[in-house]
């Protein structure tokens, strides 16, 4: 061919293919204007909740536009697009909506990807593949100028648009008639009488009869020592009361008491005080934000002094007065998406907090911070997420601070008063595949790390990298448990891969790890120097390809807390067992991008005949198994031990249980209205030891794979069913 | 030839003899249950099913028999495959065959070189049935386990 032939050819080719881009983005996609405006409020009714209101996708919910939207979708058609979508959301009522529904959420997500209305209706036999309708560019127009308006309420009545306002403003009375059904300020007034404030001795020493915190006390142990309960007369247990809780969300929550005085944490950042005796309400501040997303509440609350303190889901900390509920001070944080579920450590004076919503990356990054108890004013902060200009910045393979997501801290930290240090773990980096994220087989400190900080000053004592540059969504973040064995003073924790750490929390030195679940992703780990390594295929993953992970998010262990027995030497730690293959997309480089960016298939873990829940005890100084158990569902709530040598667990299948601490033996059983989930503690009032434990739905991996996998148990709808029980023996 | 000589021969002989035939390790058993392969909800309904699969590895023969059932959907194939792991799913490294329907038998032998009776014996090999609506991991799935297993 001659140089004119080759230059027309090449310039033919360079037209028909700009052609090709301009008809991608001409093109009109199989929807109608009607149904793009009517999915508009389709999706902020049911599903920006967990994707946002932008789409820019939030935790376990994927972002539905851009880069991610497009690696994810665009190869696909709209009728697989619409299948999915129809027989998988909304998260917890999949296949509810209308069909109608459906199809316009759809036209609003394909228009909003630069889709473009034509005169055609879509519905659920539209055969159009959707790379050649849409590109995956977020049109503002669409979304409305600047993203959406707020996501409503999602609950089981009504889906009507919160009310505006702080949580301070004077608010109708409960009961009383209301424009909004869910005012948001302080709904019952009342005080609480004869409140003893708490002092820093108290929450060193607490009374057997409290539930200071979230684990009961600073070593993070979900043990009460109180031991009227017994093996030998669980069985006896009768409900005393129970307590309807807020909808939507998750409820994930740990009823904390003191003094006869139960403050317990509702969805949609509601804080109750309530008689732990009687049930009875004395007063209820709803903070908010309304319920609306996959969370919406916190793990636990701070007591101290005389004030709650409370991190709420919009990334702000607020003081309560302990005796009538009213606000005393609030500190913003940071900004939404960021957010905090994981609950407060109070330390002499100061509140600590973790923060979540780091996966979109942001220009503030992530980070743990404290605040003074008296004024709220912010006392320092740690990045997590490890600056350029920082220690451990030159770990995250060059790639800019900004960009540097996840790293989020969403279980909140223990602490040992004589060390005077800290300890919390830290999440992965996000996006979860180091193929999305591109820091190839670079550490990103901190992430998956145990952090050991001077509470007064935040100033790193040591850190521990349990898995550097972690990739499949098996962060190491949950409690860190501190355990004395004679001289030696050590911290335990276990992530999701099922891993069980022990290090020495002096020095942070490696001391042991053992399996608990079968896992199969770490090729090697060694056991002299706590060093793991990935799988070859894991190492050289490409975004776009399923990678088998054996646990799978849920895990091995997950936010339920286990507990530790100091009399019998024991860890008890609440399991799942499932897998997932998994595969990174791509995401937007840029402020506002980022996200989790994976697709999941769920299978059961090899080996479990299907069995999803498995309870196993550790000895904490030998490191062997004591004793473990398997069963079809899987654990939800934590596990709470007793000085009297019962423990208690409960799962998704609506079980609550008693077994004896020392055997595993199942000594006690009912079934509850909802799945069994959240924090379950232990206290005494008048002498009498009471037992409780909440009941709900909502959260991520733990429940989305039994809901997944279980499709032979039928829960109530998602919303229903939030509850406070609480058990005691007979009064004779 | 004195006794003392033929003797000698014969011991010889049966050292000879021994040296040069394979010794073959007693026959080893494996089995698994077949579970449904990865899905999620818009395919949850492709995979349903259970099955049962015991397996037999003699010299370099695997033999394989078991039943499925509960399956939505028609079996059309059966594989056995190697992974990287298990849980793993791997490639073919060999056909069995299915009797067909939502409930059925599968059943099949294949050689098994050095690597793969190795890769067997640390779990890494699984037995997949395919039905009509089956996806790239199959239907049904299920990893060999035995007492050999050295994992």
């Amino acid at each position: 061919m001659s140089r004119k032939g080759k230059f027309l050819a090449t310039a033919m080719a360079a037209v028909s293919m700009g052609g090709a881009y301009a008809v991608a983005q001409n093109a009109t996609g199989p929807f109608t204007q009607a149904q793009v405006t009517a999915g508009r409020a389709d999706y902020i009714a049911n599903c920006a909740g967990c994707h946002a209101a932008n789409l820019g996708g939030s935790g376990d919910a994927p972002s539905l536009t851009g880069a991610t939207f497009n690696s994810s979708w665009s190869a696909k058609s709209t009728k697989e697009f619409y299948q999915f979508v129809s027989t998988s959301m909304p998260y917890g009522n999949a296949g509810n909506l209308s069909a109608e529904a459906y199809g316009n959420v759809i036209s609003f997500i394909l228009a909003v990807n630069g889709a473009k209305p034509g005169s055609a209706a879509l519905t659920k036999d539209s055969d159009v593949r959707i790379g050649s309708i849409a590109n995956g560019q977020a049109v503002a127009a669409v979304l409305g100028g600047g993203g959406a308006a707020a996501p409503a309420v999602r609950t089981a009545q009504t889906g009507a648009a919160p009310a505006a306002g702080d949580g301070d403003a004077p608010a109708p009375p409960r009961g009383g008639r209301a424009a909004n059904p869910f005012p948001l300020g302080q709904t019952v007034q009342g005080t609480v009488k004869n409140y003893q404030d708490i002092t820093d001795d108290m929450l060193v020493h607490p009374s057997d009869n409290d539930w200071l915190m979230g684990r009961r006390t600073y070593q993070g142990w979900s043990y009460s020592p109180l031991s009227q309960i017994t093996p030998d007369n669980v069985k006896n247990m009768q409900l005393q009361w129970s307590w309807a809780m807020n909808p939507g969300g998750a409820v994930e929550v740990s009823p904390e008491v003191h003094n006869g005085i139960m403050f317990l944490s509702n969805t949609s950042n509601t804080i109750q005080a309530i008689d732990a005796k009687t049930g009875e309400l004395i007063w209820e501040n709803r903070l908010g934000p309304q319920a609306s997303a996959a969370y919406s509440g916190t793990r636990s609350i701070g007591l101290y002094k005389d004030k709650v303190f409370v991190a709420t889901t919009d990334a702000k900390i607020h003081a309560l007065d302990a005796r009538t509920g009213k606000t005393v001070w609030t500190t913003v944080i940071d900004t939404p998406p960021k957010s905090e579920t994981g609950g407060v450590t109070v330390i002499h004076g100061k509140v600590l907090t973790g923060l979540m919503g780091c996966d979109q990356f942001s220009v503030t990054g992530c980070y743990i911070s404290a605040y003074d108890t008296e004024t709220g004013r912010q006392l320092w902060k740690f990045q997590t997420n490890a600056q350029s200009t920082q220690p451990g910045g030159d770990t995250w393979n060059g790639i800019p601070d900004n960009i540097r997501g996840g790293t989020d801290t969403w279980i909140a930290g223990s602490y040992d008063p004589e060390l005077n240090t800290t300890y919390w773990g830290v999440a992965q980096a996000k996006p979860w595949m180091r193929a999305s994220r591109g820091t190839a087989a670079a550490p990103a400190l901190y992430s998956t790390s145990t952090l050991a900080l001077d509470p007064d000053t935040g100033k790193l004592k040591w850190y521990f990298q349990h898995v550097p540059g972690e990739s499949l969504d098996l962060d190491v973040v949950f409690e860190r448990v501190l355990i004395d064995h004679g001289d030696q003073k050590t911290v335990m924790t276990i992530g999701k891969d099922g891993l069980l750490w022990k290090l020495d929390r002096v020095t942070g030195k490696f001391l042991d790890v053992r399996e608990t679940v079968f896992q199969n992703v770490f090729q090697k780990i060694d056991h002299k120097t706590g060093q793991v390594l990935y799988r070859d295929d894991i190492l050289n993953q490409k975004t776009g390809q399923y990678y088998a992970s054996c646990p799978g998010p849920e895990g091995g262990k997950d936010w339920p807390p286990m507990s530790y027995n100091q009399a019998s030497d024991l860890l008890i730690i609440p399991e799942a067992q499932s897998c997932v293959m998994m595969n990174g997309r791509e995401v937007d480089k840029k402020i506002g991008g980022g996200g989790t960016a994976a697709t999941q298939l769920f299978y059961f873990m090899p080996g479990t005949n299907q069995n999803m829940g498995h309870l196993f005890a550790i000895n904490t100084t030998t490191m062997q198994t004591a004793w473990d158990w398997q069963q079809r569902a899987p654990f939800l709530s934590g596990v709470v031990s007793t000085g009297g040598g019962v423990g208690f667990v409960g799962d998704f299948n609506r079980e609550w249980k008693a077994f004896d601490v020392k055997t595993g033996k199942i000594l006690w059983r009912t079934r509850l209205g909802q799945t069994v989930e959240g924090y379950p503690t232990s206290f005494a009032v008048d002498g009498k030891q009471y037992v409780a434990v909440t009941a709900g739905t909502g959260g991520g991996s733990p429940e989305q794979k039994p809901s997944t996998l279980l499709t032979e148990v039928h829960r109530p709808v998602e919303g229903n069913g939030h509850q406070l029980y609480v058990w005691a023996l007979p009064s004779n | 030839m004195s006794f003392c000589k033929r003797s000698h021969f014969v011991r010889a002989a049966a050292l000879l003899l021994a040296s040069a035939s394979p010794v073959f390790a007693a026959d080893a058993q494996y089995a698994t249950q077949l579970d449904p392969s990865a899905f999620d909800n818009s395919t949850v309904k492709n995979n349903a099913g259970i099955g049962h699969v015991s397996a037999t590895l003699s010299g370099t023969t695997l033999t394989i028999t078991g039943d499925y059932s509960g399956m939505g959907f028609d079996a059309t194939a059966a594989h056995v495959k190697l992974g990287l792991a298990k849980g793993e799913p791997g490639h073919v490294i060999g056909e069995l065959k299915v009797t067909g329907g939502g409930s059925g038998q599968v059943s099949g032998s294949i050689k098994l070189n050095a690597t793969q009776i190795k890769a067997l014996n640390l779990g890494d090999i699984s037995v997949v049935v395919d039905n009509t609506k089956a996806g790239p991991y199959g239907s049904l799935w299920g990893w060999l386990s035995g007492n050999n297993l050295t994992s």
